[in-house]
């Protein structure tokens, strides 16, 4: 066996000493082996929502941009007739986008808490022109800066405007930031004219909203009184930091802050615009700060009896121009201009109806006027209204009402959330809009052309399985051999015949063309095409969103095979929410895969637990659907959220899937399909069935192992707790997996003295990792605290290993872990870098090993844990392990580095049993390379080659037919597919180097030789038997 | 019938160089016939006997010829290095399988070297004495010593391939060299991990 094993190590060796460049990815293989979707998250609507910016701005390309911030904290531009990404920047998670502000070709993008820092970009090419902190630097090293709720609440840009006759100044901008600071920087570097708190800010007062009117700039805060929020205003100088009068005290009562604006008036002046009592009420702010005597408080359309119910405000730039929307009570919505402090125009049929779904208003600025825009959902025609209204100049009394109607499919996008409106309109005065969808898609829409679809909430993947298809399609056997009758089989097979054309054609192919280029290229799958690829490279990747949208993207390409929506999405955010997802029956034998999918639904307070049946192949939901909105109602298990959700191992009588069973709030078990053979079942082995619960008391997580007892009614059963591992007080549970145990190829590692060390295997292994802040009661995100990492075995509660990291860890990076059989994988960061440690778990024994097939309860299995701590270059932002059908594979660590890259790192060098000094003769029998403290990062490991996938946080591996390869798929922000990790090389796989040809024309060769020489030498053979 | 060459050189009368074992003086065929007529019985049982001897101390050399070629095989073997490569996989096939067939082959290998049975005492029942030497079978039990000795020789040769073969490490001695032939039963226990960690 060692001669063996030294064979094909000798033979590895060879082969990669000779193709080095098969080990690397090689760069034509880019783009075939692999996959990269970028995304950019859902936009975030509040405060500023998409922005559609014309396309004379962007001299550089014809096209017109979308800017939006989003929700996976990307600022992102994108080309509005394609929906492809012009640029994109994620910040960091501590680090939260706030707001962003357009200026001529500048995007600056205001983040992190309280908005303190700024940041200004080129919208035509993304590059990022300068980074300023708003926080004072004595505040530095205290920490960000404050947070309210919501993020952008105390935060505000306004853009100095450029004085005509003055074009030396320096151009700037203000902002408020905190809710107190403002300060002035230079737009070209970002310079820092001045800054100032505002005097007398403090924690009852914040200041909200600024706008620069003439020279003076005016500044709206609310004043937090025992039961009532009263307005202030200050002014400041533009010049400098210097208040120009005392808080001007505003007498108001306000509700919801958001319902408070500030509008420049041009000639110096502010006005005040606020909600009170149904009516929208004004107030003048002088150039030197005074505020108007009480006496001129005044409604803003006094008269006329109206009575609103909210001011619905449009964003800065519209602002600028005076223009806002009242909504009165009956739903109507008025264009009020306050400026000259009369009703511009209104939205047709905008009151409530139940014919029409609640309007979503927009706007944008034109050069001397407004677009306004109006979108609803008519339940009577099913399409979506769009109703504009074109104020060409703010200072005349035209305006252009138009509208149209367009398709738009509830089903899958659920409701629209904005409509960011173009600022031109076509001949027919209609614009075109981006819609934003409950679903999470980003949409162009215009008159009787739906544009593209950007699907961002596969940016929220929650869970996502791969499904192995079935065998190519012309090798494909259809019948069930066994049930056939002779006749049968022979007319079934002349009917095949007519295949076999194309399947010899096939054959001669892929015998002499088929190289791994070739073999890759495949054809991309489709509903009705559903097939795997000869070395099962293609498979279906089914992924279920967050909101309970369901995807299933043909592995090989990245395009969507079909999608689905299970539950209703709306402004207020989804009714499901995805729990868990699980391949229940694979498609052996013709039939047609399936999985469960277990989900939250929340309706009207109510929570209930759901599961779906869903085959993998048409996306179709088994069960009844809802004869409204056609979605599908699932099987409500119980009422509550589930605690812990896995399958059993026993299979449903009819559909011959597995059963999943699910724990609810009350530790009950339920069993989903039920099924009174499989309650037998249970009931027969609930002394060897166990799971496990985390609850959180006052102090401390508890940790809780269970198993079934007597049956309760309607199928379900009670559990008993067996053990419980109550954990320290403060203790944060960061991560919690299992031990990864999907083909196991050996039992053990073979010493230099051929004696063996049997790994400790255990399938019921549970993975936390845990963090103990230190100090209590600080902010999380900047404490540091001291990091453990347990593995029990969840039979029965036994800590297997338990291990504390020395030093302190900051929480924010936390602890990452993985393990695979018996090789525990965990990394961090230190005060002196990153470190990554590698622990091995063996038997104790000389004699021969016994796990996994020993009981858990059987006498103790003495464990000895080997350990080994490298340093890294790099942060690790998630841990996976290779895999392959039959685990003989070498299996490699896959790590996301800081740069956001996917990078592998070879076993041997993460091997915990690296000598450290001189290798003895044994260490170099076993190929044990000495001990380095430092882990490179080689540039050939690193498997996403070129692209960044940003915010990858998940990592999902499956084998493909081939030993050698392993199929990856990284999702959190980008989706990643490849299949080019080949840990051991390709050595099943012949490189394209091979030259096929040559060997088939020797083989050929000879055999002619062969054929001629043989009777000719038979001849003379005979000739010389005469002589 | 065989042909029978006759070499027969003039010179060379005196008898002071001894005829080779098993020679007979040249003679012709009459004289041949007139002396198998005559066979002196002493002069017989003393050829039978010296080339018995004779063989005996080749059948000794042939057995204890592995033996005194093993320091030599040892020294190639020590300079063919303990790497897996194919001389030194040559050599220790050599001396792996060379034991083997030559003990198999034992037989053959001293075929020639069975003396035929001497009589026991010069009897005077010549007729009787002549029959037994002419019916008496050549066989292997005065060899049986030799052949034990040969047995144990190559035994020694296969003992130095085996001791070569563990110090390269291709001997399966080790648990490891069978830790692929192991299999064990499937955990008894089944565990919500268990099921999360399979999939």
């Amino acid at each position: 066996m060692i001669l063996l094993n030294r064979g094909i190590n000798l033979l590895l060796l060879f082969i990669l000493s000779i193709t080095t460049t098969v080990l690397s990815l090689q760069a034509d293989l880019v783009g075939i082996v692999d996959w990269h979707l970028k995304l950019i998250g859902e936009p975030l609507l509040e405060p500023t929502p998409p922005l559609f910016i014309r396309n004379s701005l962007t001299q550089t390309n014809e096209s017109s941009r979308v800017v939006t911030i989003t929700k996976k904290n990307v600022l992102a531009v994108l080309n509005s007739d394609n929906g492809d990404i012009v640029w994109r920047h994620q910040l960091d998670e501590i680090d939260p986008v706030v707001s962003f502000h357009t200026y001529e070709d500048n995007v600056l993008l205001l983040s992190g808490p309280g908005g303190t820092t700024a940041r200004l970009f080129s919208l035509s090419t993304g590059h990022l022109s300068w980074e300023k902190s708003l926080i004072p630097s004595e505040r530095l090293s205290l920490g960000g800066g404050i947070l309210h709720t919501p993020a952008h609440l105390g935060t505000d840009v306004s853009f100095v405007p450029l004085k005509g006759d003055n074009e030396e100044t320096t151009r700037s901008l203000v902002i408020l930031s905190e809710g107190k600071r403002i300060s002035k920087l230079r737009l070209d570097n970002g310079g820092l004219l001045w800054a100032t708190e505002v005097p007398g800010s403090g924690s009852t007062i914040m200041f909200k909203q600024l706008t620069i009117s003439g020279n003076p700039i005016h500044v709206l805060g609310i004043q937090n009184s025992f039961s009532v929020q009263t307005l202030l205003t200050t002014t400041l100088d533009l010049d400098k930091p210097i208040p120009k009068s005392d808080l001007g005290q505003i007498p108001s009562i306000i509700k919801i802050p958001q319902q408070t604006l500030i509008i420049p008036s041009g000639d110096g002046e502010g006005k005040v615009v606020w909600y009170e009592h149904g009516r929208i009420r004004i107030m003048t702010i002088k150039e030197n700060g005074q505020v108007d005597d009480d006496k001129n408080i005044k409604d803003l359309l006094p008269g006329t009896g109206k009575l609103y119910e909210s001011i619905i405000d449009l964003g800065s730039d519209l602002r600028l121009k005076g223009i806002i929307l009242g909504k009165k009570q009956n739903g109507g919505v008025d264009i009020i201009n306050v400026n000259k402090k009369e009703k511009v125009g209104e939205f047709e049929l905008s009151s409530t109806s139940p014919e029409r779904s609640e309007s979503i208003y927009s706007g944008i600025a034109t050069d001397k006027g407004v677009i306004l825009n109006r979108v609803y959902w008519s339940y009577n025609m099913a399409v979506g209204v769009a109703q504009t209204v074109n104020i060409p100049d703010v200072t005349s009394k035209d305006i252009i009402t138009s509208g149209f109607t367009f398709p738009y499919d509830t089903i899958s996008h659920g409701t629209f959330l904005h409509a960011a409106v173009s600022p031109t309109l076509d001949n027919k005065q209609l614009p075109t809009l981006i819609l934003t969808t409950s679903s999470g898609a980003i949409q162009r829409m215009e008159l009787d052309n739906p544009g593209w679809v950007r699907e961002e909430s596969l940016t929220d993947i929650k869970v996502a399985r791969f499904v192995d298809l079935g065998e190519p399609e012309i090798e494909e056997v259809r019948e069930v051999l066994a049930e056939e009758s002779f006749v049968g089989r022979l007319s079934r097979h002349l009917a095949e015949l007519k295949d076999l054309p194309a399947y010899s054609v096939r054959f001669a192919k892929r015998f002499t063309s088929a190289s791994y280029t070739s073999a890759i290229q495949v054809t991309p799958l489709n509903t009705t095409h559903l097939h795997r690829d000869q070395f099962g490279f293609q498979k279906l990747l089914i992924a279920a969103t967050v909101k309970g949208k369901l995807f299933a993207i043909d592995s090989s390409t990245g395009a969507t095979v079909w999608s689905r929506n299970l539950g209703l999405t709306s402004e207020k955010g989804s009714e499901l929410e995805i729990v868990e997802m699980f391949n229940v029956r694979d498609g052996e034998g013709g039939r047609e895969p399936m999985l469960t999918i277990l989900a939250t639904k929340s309706v009207d307070d109510s929570v209930t637990t759901v599961a779906y049946y869903l085959n993998a192949y048409t996306g179709i939901i088994s069960g009844e659907v809802d004869p409204n909105n056609h979605l599908p109602l699932g099987k409500t298990l119980f009422k509550g959220k589930s605690q812990n959700a896995f399958l059993l191992p026993f299979e449903n009588c009819h559909s011959k899937a597995k059963v999943l069973a699910v724990i609810d709030s009350s530790e009950s078990l339920h069993i989903f399909p039920p099924c009174k053979k499989v309650s037998a079942g249970i009931q027969e082995i609930s002394n060897k069935l166990f799971y496990t619960t985390q609850t959180k008391s006052i102090d401390n997580v508890i940790l809780k192992g269970l198993i079934p007892s007597a049956a309760s009614q309607d199928g379900g059963f009670k559990s008993e707790i067996v053990w419980q591992i109550p954990f320290g007080e403060n203790e944060i549970t960061i991560e919690n997996k299992p031990v990864i145990f999907d083909s196991l190829a050996s039992y053990g590692r073979v010493l230099g003295d051929k004696s063996t060390l049997y790994k400790y295997l255990n399938p019921h292994l549970q993975i936390i990792s845990t963090l103990t802040p230190n100090i209590k009661g600080s902010s999380v995100s900047s404490s540091s605290g001291i990091g453990r990492v347990y593995v029990i075995d969840s039979t029965n509660g036994k800590i297997i290993y338990q291990t504390e990291i020395s030093d302190e860890i900051p929480s924010s990076q936390g602890l990452k872990v993985n393990m695979v059989e018996n090789w525990l994988i965990f990394s961090w960061l230190d005060k002196r870098g990153y470190k990554i440690s590698s622990v091995e778990f063996y038997e104790n024994t000389l004699k021969k090993g016994i796990t996994p097939s020993q009981s858990t309860f059987g006498e103790d299995v003495e464990i000895n844990a080997i350990a080994q701590t490298f340093i890294l270059p790099t942060e690790v932002k998630s841990i996976g392990f290779t895999t392959s059908k039959a685990g003989i594979t070498t299996r490699e660590v896959i790590i996301v580095n800081g740069k956001n890259q996917i990078v592998t790192i070879h076993r041997r060098l993460l091997d915990p049993r690296r000598p450290i000094g001189k290798p003895s003769s044994m260490d170099k029998e076993e190929m044990l390379i000495p001990y380095e403290p430092l882990i490179p990062i080689e540039p050939k490991k690193v498997i996403s080659h070129r692209y960044e996938i940003l915010g990858a946080k998940s990592l999902l591996t499956s084998p493909a037919l081939v030993e050698s390869t392993s199929l990856l798929f990284a999702h959190g922000l980008d989706l990643f597919l490849t299949r080019g990790i080949t840990p051991s090389g390709t050595f099943d796989i012949l490189s394209d180097s091979f030259n096929k040809a040559q060997l088939l024309l020797t083989l050929g060769a000879l055999t002619i030789g062969i054929l001629v020489a043989g009777p000719a030498v038979k001849r003379k053979e005979l000739k010389n038997k005469w002589f | 019938m065989a042909i029978r060459l006759d070499y027969t050189v003039p010179q060379n009368k005196n008898n002071s160089i001894p005829n080779p074992p098993g020679h007979l003086p040249p003679t012709s065929a009459k004289q041949l016939t007139a002396k198998s007529a005559q066979p002196d019985p002493d002069v017989l049982v003393k050829q039978n006997k010296k080339s018995t001897e004779l063989k005996l101390r080749r059948a000794w050399d042939l057995a204890l010829a592995p033996a005194k070629s093993l320091p030599m095989q040892a020294i190639m073997l020590y300079f063919s290095g303990s790497g897996v490569q194919i001389f030194s996989l040559g050599m220790i096939f050599m001396l792996l399988t060379g034991p083997i067939t030559a003990v198999f082959n034992i037989f053959r290998a001293f075929e020639s070297l069975r003396p035929t049975s001497t009589p026991s005492t010069p009897t005077t029942n010549k007729k009787s004495s002549e029959l037994s030497t002419v019916s008496a079978e050549p066989s292997y039990g005065p060899l049986a010593l030799p052949m034990i000795a040969y047995v144990a020789c190559q035994g020694l040769v296969l003992a130095l391939g085996l001791w070569k073969c563990s110090t390269m490490g291709i001997l399966p001695t080790g648990s490891g060299d069978w830790l692929h032939f192991e299999t064990r039963l499937d955990p008894p226990e089944w565990s919500a991990i268990r099921s999360l960690s399979m999939s």
